[in-house]
């Protein structure tokens, strides 16, 4: 039924591959990274609001910081992580992997509309303007159109195969495509400001800052692959109702 | 510490709409998130209990 | 295999031939387009000068995806998408000639297009010469990147809307440094960076493409 011998020792990939077997091993994951992901927030917020201190220019408002640059960052490196699930679907033809992407991108979408808004709302104090198409967020909106293309275009196809694997191939395409995208954006937006120089947001970091920063990167990190693997598990349900394992656990539940 | 009270806090300083309705709007979206993933999982179960009932009939 | 090469070329042009109606509808809607943006912002000719280039570039880039639903939809209704493919020709041939018959018909005059409308914009002779060689160099990419999307999108519902919203993005490159060149001209610098990035776009995207075009028309196909 399923592989339990492999290459390498001790790595059992195709083992956990299997619904059943991942849907456990998630089910145990799940809460470790949220509990990781909530304590880090909780260290990270201390330092950010009790420790880093009152910035010269920016006042309070740069506090904003210690969630706008997590969450841009996440919105990025989860779409290179849906990629490699996509890209691993298509070369060992797993179907974990499709699911893994489709569990992603809501997550992704989610941290790149958090960076939009909580730069707009650091733009306002810190640079006079809610939106000023500075290269990194037009970046990110078009990130965020990426992701919402994903997810359109799977919800679009009835034949889950034939979903998941398109899907998988605009995944892969975005993907190839978001550092030449990042570039001409950094070009369009160096030509139209003339010569001024790229003022960035970020004050001057001290290191109680850059302290806070890090840490709730991690927590954010932490939290998008909890709700990932949750969503992965609602999706192996949904997708495996009627099978044997689903109905014997739902025996063990009732 | 960099407050001298609560209402300090609260305030930012000035920026109390930008800082609080950023990180407002953060805690929502992951409550949303959470809120909902606990939804849909309750759903596929009760779903594949469903399944099962009809199996067993 | 530039037999084949040919032979795909040469039955896509006579299939367009036969129904003018469409290549030139894809060129109306290009000038349609464009038309509407002075009527929107104003006709202070300043104004319109600054925009023209990219308002160009836009009616291009939307031209574009609109007639994509062309390249694939016919054959596959008529099952001869799959003939193709099943053929002992390599599939990457039969898309690459297809793409570039499509260019033909729809790229290709559109680069022509711009001179008049550039006259419309009054943009001078030099930046509507870049225009024009951007147009050249940047068409290409746009029917291979919105090809990828056409061909996932196979016989889908949504339509025009799905495509346009998945490739549009995807597009943005080639929006700006075609735009770019024109805006270099016409500030007195010299356009090669961009055009250059340009022709690079295309190139990389002929390389690229095809081999998405051909999962992406396997996997509509299954």
């Amino acid at each position: 039924m399923h592989e339990t011998t492999s290459a390498r020792p001790g790595f059992r990939f195709f083992h956990y591959a299997s619904p059943p077997e991942f849907y456990r091993l998630a089910g145990k994951a799940v809460p470790a990274f949220a509990t990781l992901a909530a304590v880090l927030a909780a260290v990270g917020l201390y330092l950010g609001f009790f420790v880093a201190p009152t910035d010269a220019q920016q006042g309070e408002a740069y506090r904003i910081m210690f969630v706008h640059v997590p969450a841009a960052w996440m919105a990025m490196f989860v779409y290179i992580i849906m990629a490699f699930w996509a890209a691993l679907g298509f070369i060992l033809n797993t179907r974990i992997s499709a699911i893994m992407a489709n569990a992603l991108a809501p997550t992704g979408a989610s941290m790149a509309f958090l960076a939009l808004w909580t730069g707009a709302l650091w733009g306002r104090p810190a640079w006079g303007t809610y939106w000023d198409w500075d290269a990194r967020m037009t970046s990110t909106l078009i990130l965020l159109f990426l992701y919402m293309g994903f997810m359109a275009l799977h919800s679009a196809i009835d034949d889950l195969r034939r979903a998941d694997r398109a899907a998988g191939v605009l995944a892969l395409v975005g993907v190839v495509n978001v550092p030449i995208i990042y570039f001409s954006v950094q070009w369009w937006n160096s030509l139209h400001q003339g010569s001024s120089i790229s003022l960035g947001r970020a004050p001057t970091i001290a290191a109680p800052m850059l302290a806070a920063m890090l840490v709730m990167a991690l927590a954010f990190w932490m939290y998008c692959i909890a709700a990932a693997l949750s969503r992965a598990r609602a999706i192996v349900l949904e997708r495996e109702r009627g099978a044997e394992w689903v109905r014997a656990l739902a025996g063990e539940q009732a | 510490m960099n407050w001298g009270s609560w209402r300090e806090f609260l305030n930012m300083g000035g920026y109390a709409g930008y800082v609080w309705g950023a990180y407002g709007v953060v805690a929502l979206a992951v409550i949303l998130e959470v809120v909902g993933l606990r939804a849909r999982l309750a759903r596929a179960r009760r779903a594949s209990v469903r399944g099962r009932r009809r199996g067993a009939g | 295999m530039t037999a084949a090469l040919l032979a795909v070329i040469r039955r896509d042009l006579l299939l367009a031939l036969r129904q003018r109606g469409d290549v030139v509808n894809v060129l109306l809607f290009f000038v349609v387009v464009v038309t509407m943006v002075p009527l929107g912002v104003g006709p202070e000719l300043s104004v319109l000068r600054m925009i023209g280039a990219g308002t160009v570039w836009v009616a291009a880039l939307l031209a574009s995806i609109v007639s994509l639903a062309r390249l694939f939809a016919l054959d596959y209704a008529d099952g001869s998408l799959e003939q193709m493919l099943l053929s002992g020709q390599p599939a990457s041939v039969v898309v690459i000639g297809k793409i570039l018959a499509h260019w033909l018909v729809t790229g290709a005059p559109i680069t022509l297009a711009a001179v008049p409308i550039c006259v419309m914009f009054d943009l001078g002779l030099e930046s509507t010469g870049t225009l024009v060689a951007a147009l050249g160099l940047g068409t290409p990419a746009l029917s291979l990147i919105g090809a990828v999307g056409a061909a996932l999108t196979l016989g889908l519902r949504g339509g025009g809307v799905l495509v346009t919203l998945l490739v549009l993005p995807l597009t943005v490159p080639v929006l700006i440094f075609g735009a770019g060149a024109v805006d270099a001209t016409a500030g007195g610098l010299s356009p090669a960076a961009d055009l250059l990035l340009l022709g690079g776009l295309s190139l990389g995207s002929a390389a690229l493409a095809p081999w998405a075009i051909v999962t992406a028309l396997r996997i509509s196909l299954e």
